[in-house]
């Protein structure tokens, strides 16, 4: 056996040994490029209007304006940076965030 | 990666949708978009953790976020310092591909396809200067949301151009 077959064997045996443990089982390993190809494919493009945002807010009171900012933000494929004022529930209004992303899915 | 093998499905994250045919042996799990709250995040969080016993390498949060969302709430206040953070993920932000390494320095490239949500009740003039806005703004492309319809620039008036946590 060659070098580079015993490594390869190794590796093999890495894999084997991996996969067949119980952290996961039933569940082959895939190639990283394929990985690549699935996270491109279903890059998120939420198509975040006023109405679902109403409805993913609906259990807070909100203004006009928040959403107004809001929407666009969460249609950017960017990072958002969310200033929340000191006295609002900050948790309720990530959750609304979420929730709004998470219906068009 | 290089004959290592990679666990990004967590169960606490992932939200199983539907049953899939165990005969067919998927090596996908169908899930709902991840939402993250990185809360408490700290350095290690965002690095491969390698697990002896299993042999296998955990995916680090922001992998398990990917084509999902990541919040930093309460953003200044993690264990991890704001000016730490946005130098780790400037470039991913940026050109949208994290650089992990294995355990024995081998680099490598995966995609980062999260949508990063900063979020803070902290006062502009509470906050520490950490970046220029300038160059924060450009290579995050962030996109400013504040409560009070403010814009960014009323945020970091033209005479204090840092950007503050």
């Amino acid at each position: 056996m060659t070098t580079a077959s015993a490594s390869r064997g190794a590796v093999g045996q890495r894999r084997r040994s991996a996969c067949g443990s119980a952290s996961i089982p039933g569940r082959r390993p895939v190639s990283l490029r394929s990985y690549w190809e699935a996270v491109k494919a279903q890059a998120a493009k939420p198509e975040v209007n006023r109405q679902v945002l109403q409805v993913a807010f609906s259990d807070m009171v909100t203004s006009e304006s928040l959403l107004d900012q809001l929407g666009p933000a969460l249609i950017e494929p960017s990072s958002i940076f969310l200033y929340v004022r000191p006295e609002t529930t900050r948790p309720a209004l990530l959750s609304g965030c979420c929730e709004s992303i998470r219906m068009q899915f | 990666m290089d004959g290592q093998v990679i666990s990004v499905y967590d169960p606490i994250v992932h939200k199983k949708v539907g049953e899939d045919d165990r005969d067919s042996d998927p090596p996908w799990v169908l899930c709902q978009r991840p939402c993250i709250r990185g809360g408490e995040l700290a350095a290690a969080l965002l690095e491969l953790h390698y697990d002896d016993a299993s042999g296998i390498d955990s995916a680090p949060l922001q992998m398990k976020a990917n084509n999902g969302i990541f919040i930093i709430d309460d953003f200044g206040r993690q264990q991890m310092p704001p000016r730490e953070l946005l130098n780790r993920w400037i470039v991913p932000l940026d050109r949208r591909v994290d650089y992990l390494s294995l355990r024995y320095g081998l680099k490598f490239e995966i995609p980062f396809e999260v949508l990063v949500v900063f979020a803070t009740n902290t006062r502009h003039e509470d906050r520490e200067p950490v970046a220029s806005e300038e160059d924060l703004a450009r290579a995050a492309q962030l996109y400013f949301a504040t409560e009070e319809g403010r814009s960014a620039r009323d945020l970091f008036p033209p005479g204090r151009p840092e950007f503050h946590f």
